[in-house]
């Protein structure tokens, strides 16, 4: 059995403190601030409820939300500990079906990307199950759970309405040049540019299916915006190259993983207020140098 | 961000002076020293950039500028019909069954509204071949599948230990005679003859011509032995250095390399072609050496089966359960034999002869990429594409190796910065350290380079292409330096999984860089289930086996390993020595030329029924 450590009397326990990313420049910035649940999102843009339903496409606007079983207050259950510790959520605790949204970023200056998505997501949503793609994140949540969640990101500093499409199917399209009007490419043309309005207006929802009306989703940023609201690292916004302290992060990590998996006490060896692990590493290749000479 | 620094300096809070190192020694100065606005100045190096093999491929490609950001013409291409040569063919096509049977196949009216965006056609890499993005499709191109067939219907078998069993077993003296009667039997039974009973339906010869057995051995005087036609001379087919480091390494042992007709391979699987091959070898022996029903021929059959024969592929676990030599058993290091691209080049180790000659550099990259392309196509298009998948091939994935110029014009950048920063090495350290920063750098300058050219960034419009990319080409410069393919393993999952991943906070499709983040702690690990030496692994090793677009980057490990230390092969000098035949129906020196041919419709395979189809009699 474990042995289980008393904990000194008197000793202080500091309150852990996720450090959530490395780096001094902007973008390490923009990526530490939306991946922390304890900083508010700003708003950028509102969206009235009944048209983000419609856009959504799971129910009219106005119907009852369907469930899957009844409501948890109602259902007579095994004692379960977990159940007691975790409060449901309002739409697990009703009943209701899964729903997912889908967020395509573009490669252009994007306010979001799909591991910084799916990091943010776990860090400030309860809930939820996300999956990872090259142009798009899916996020599946209980209704109106979901719908809640969806309001807060496409309000917020989070959405582009030029550079962030919400798809449901035909999620293509991240790395494509942009459009006449500076939109993300879309096979399915769910919105265009309304130049009276000056807003991005989407014909269809989701599921690409068309809607009785025309929903205005917001003003695109400009690229100057833009480029201030990017997360990812570019040669023209915040070149990678010189991400001198994500670099030797990543390092770490490479290092660590390689020295682990062939012994893990070699872990000890990693400095880690320097992160220069780097000689014992080079005194394990010099060791596999004649296993890996081949050939003849 | 005051607030995330950790002023301290307390040593027993390491894990908050990991980020930010305000508190530690490292100056912050060299991340803000690249502050400016490169596209303000994009005047200025736009003259340098249009020099660039890139920019040339990108323009012709696209027919456009590759470094505009917008396409004012999306969504008004008028479809893909409209677009493509080979759409308006299936159309045609689909409305043609249609019509002729009765039951409606192909059309382009249900699903997705193809062809909104531009529908660029493919410039095969190293040539000046521009073919329809469906020709690539591997259903569509012959050559791409006779690649495939023609490593499933090969078998290496030993001789040696059916010659002793017939000199100490049986009694009978080996000859030059017999031993040229048992290839010339061979010949004969590999095709579907019959030598044994004296009552047998043959396979007709026409269906099967493409079936021959070839003699191999290092040992000169013992060639010497045999009738020219059915001796695959290494000294012919390879640079004359190449050829005696190859004869050294098969030494005086004497092998026959089997092809068993592609029809067989079409008909059934690798395990019919290992079988094929072994009953084939054992009835020239019966016949040739006039032996009878007796025990001492199950010698041969398990000399034949086992004990000396070698297979291009092993057998794949159960889940992927295949017999022996089909592409998934095919270990990385077999597969860098398998491409013969460098055998007319002098051994030398890459960086003296880059070093030397920045031409010569450049002929060894391209044998790399080469490789690439037979990796990707037989690995990933292939294995994973229809195999595994059951689908129509990864089409795109894996031809974006050997398409646009692409990778060439990468290779050939960092062939230009290592000949005039490296000047004066032997071969670079099989370190860490060095192999890190060489990735670094160029990851990150591939990375800039898609970033500058959106027509790029279109072109590969998937994370899966990106991927490739930077799974190959960042480790290979380590690998053809270093000569290290082990250490440009590990970089390949560094590159993708980290690099990559970080800059750009996306890898390729769901899960993609998963096989990078345990592959780096397998790195080293030398367990069945985890490893093994990076050459013999494949994609039979179980975290190998589920993620698409990196079977070729390891591949390319093996190969530009090879090539770094200046070795003849790879894994197998017989592997290697056997694809350089030049009577095999696929040319495994030029893959690229071959799929081009076959996108033309230029290649001829070989496997087709047409002698025993209606009025060819």
């Amino acid at each position: 059995m474990a042995r289980v450590r008393k904990r000194r009397k008197g000793r202080k326990v500091k309150r852990y403190k996720a450090q959530l990313y490395p780096g001094p420049d902007e973008v390490s910035e923009r990526r530490r601030f939306v991946m922390d649940a304890s900083r508010r999102l700003k708003k950028f843009r509102s969206i009235p409820d009944d048209n983000l339903v419609m856009l959504l496409g799971h129910r009219h606007p106005g119907e009852l939300y369907l469930s899957i079983h009844p409501p948890l207050d109602e259902l007579i259950e095994k004692y379960d500990p977990i159940k007691n510790i975790v409060e449901p959520t309002p739409g697990a605790r009703a009943g209701d079906r899964i729903r997912f949204i889908l967020f395509t970023d573009s490669v252009y200056y994007p306010p979001m990307a799909p591991w910084l998505r799916a990091r943010t997501y776990l860090n400030r949503f309860r809930g939820i199950d996300t999956v990872v793609y090259s142009s798009r994140q899916l996020l599946e949540m209980r209704e109106r759970d979901l719908e809640a969640v969806a309001k807060e990101l496409i309000e917020s500093n989070l959405f582009d309405p030029g550079r962030v499409a919400i798809r449901g199917l035909t999620a293509h399209g991240h790395s494509l040049r942009l459009d006449e009007d500076g939109l993300i490419f879309d096979a399915r043309r769910r919105y265009k540019f309304d130049k009276d309005l000056g807003e991005v207006v989407y014909i269809k929802n989701a599921q690409a299916e068309i809607l009785d009306m025309p929903i205005p989703i917001g003003r695109p940023l400009s690229e100057r915006e833009a480029r201030g609201q990017d997360v990812t690292y570019r040669w023209d916004v915040a070149p990678y190259k010189s991400r001198t302290e994500i670099m030797s992060v990543i390092a770490r990590y490479g290092t660590a993983r390689i020295l682990g998996g062939y012994n893990p006490e070699l872990l000890n060896e990693i400095d880690p207020l320097y992160c220069e692990p780097y000689e014992t590493l080079d005194k394990m290749m010099d060791l596999g140098k004649s296993k890996t000479e081949g050939g003849e | 961000m005051a607030e995330d620094v950790n002023p301290s300096g307390d040593a027993g809070e390491s894990n908050e002076k990991f980020f930010h190192w305000r508190s530690t020694k490292i100056p912050l100065a060299t991340e803000l020293s690249y502050r400016y606005d490169p596209m303000e100045m994009k005047e200025k190096f736009l003259p340098t950039e249009k020099q660039r093999e890139i920019y040339n491929s990108l323009n012709k490609v696209f027919s456009d500028d590759p470094m505009d950001k917008v396409n004012k013409k999306v969504y008004k291409y008028g479809g893909v019909v409209g677009q493509s040569r080979t759409k308006q063919e299936f159309v045609e096509w689909g409305k043609k069954l249609a019509r002729e049977r009765g039951i409606p196949g192909y059309n382009r009216e249900v699903g997705i509204p193809l062809g909104q965006r531009y529908y660029e056609p493919q410039l095969i890499s190293g040539t000046d071949v521009i073919v329809d993005f469906d020709d690539l499709n591997l259903y569509n191109n012959p050559a791409m599948q006779q690649m495939v067939d023609d490593v499933k219907r090969t078998v290496i078998i030993g001789l040696d230990i059916p010659h002793r069993v017939l000199q100490l077993r049986v009694g009978k003296e080996i000859t030059p005679e017999s031993m040229n009667l048992y290839m010339e039997t061979l010949q004969h039974t590999l095709g579907g003859g019959a030598v044994v009973q004296e009552h047998m339906a043959e396979v007709h010869p026409g269906l099967t011509q493409d079936a021959y057995a070839k003699v191999l051995t290092g040992d000169d005087e013992l060639k010497d032995q045999f009738d020219k036609r059915w001796v695959l001379d290494v000294d012919k087919e390879f640079h004359p250095e190449r050829a005696e480091k190859l004869k050294k390494g098969i030494g005086e042992k004497l092998y026959v390399v089997t092809r068993n007709p592609t029809l067989r391979v079409r008909i059934a699987d690798g395990g019919a072609i290992k079988r094929g091959a072994a009953i084939a070898s054992t009835m020239a022996f019966v016949a040739s050496y006039r032996l009878t029903g007796e025990a001492v021929i199950s010698d041969f059959a398990y000399a034949a089966k086992h004990a000396q024969q070698i297979s291009m592929g092993e057998i794949m676990w159960q889940s992927r359960s295949r017999a022996e030599n089909e592409p998934g058993g095919i270990p990385y290091g077999y597969w860098a034999d398998i491409c013969t691209a460098e055998s007319k080049l002098e051994p030398k180790p890459f960086l003296p002869a880059l070093l030397e000659d920045l031409e010569e550099g450049k002929r060894q990259l391209d044998a790399v990429l080469e490789a690439g392309a037979i990796a990707a196509l037989a690995l990933e298009n292939y294995w994973l594409g229809v195999y595994m998948s059951g689908g129509i091939s990864f089409t795109s994935a894996s031809s974006i190796v050997f398409t646009g110029n692409i990778l060439d014009d990468f290779v050939y950048r960092f062939a230009e910065l290592v000949n005039t920063y490296y000047q004066g090495h032997e071969r670079l350290p099989s370190k860490w350290t060095t192999g890190r920063s060489i990735t670094e750098m160029a990851n990150q300058y591939m990375m800039e380079v898609y970033e500058k050219y959106p027509a790029l960034l279109e072109y590969h419009w998937g994370g899966a292409h990106r991927v490739t990319t930077m799974g190959i080409i960042g480790p290979a410069l380590v690998t053809i330096t270093t000569g290290d393919a082990m250490l440009g393993s590990m970089l390949v999952n560094y590159a993708i999984g980290l690099i990559t991943k970080e800059g750009w906070l996306r890898t390729g499709f769901s899960g993609q860089e998963v096989q990078d983040h345990i592959g780096m702690p397998y790195s080293c690990s030398l367990r069945a289930e985890e490893g093994g030496l990076i050459e013999l692994r494949g994609l039979n090793t179980p975290y190998k086996s589920y993620t698409a677009t990196h079977a070729a980057a390891s591949v390319v490990q093996c190969y530009a390993g090879m090539m770094g230390r200046g070795s003849a092969w790879c894994t197998s000098p017989l592997v290697k020595a056997a694809f350089a035949d030049s009577h095999l129906v696929f040319n495994f020196r030029e893959p690229r030329k071959e799929f081009a041919r076959g996108a033309l419709r230029e290649f001829e395979p070989a496997g087709e029924r047409d002698l025993v189809r209606p009025g060819r009699r």
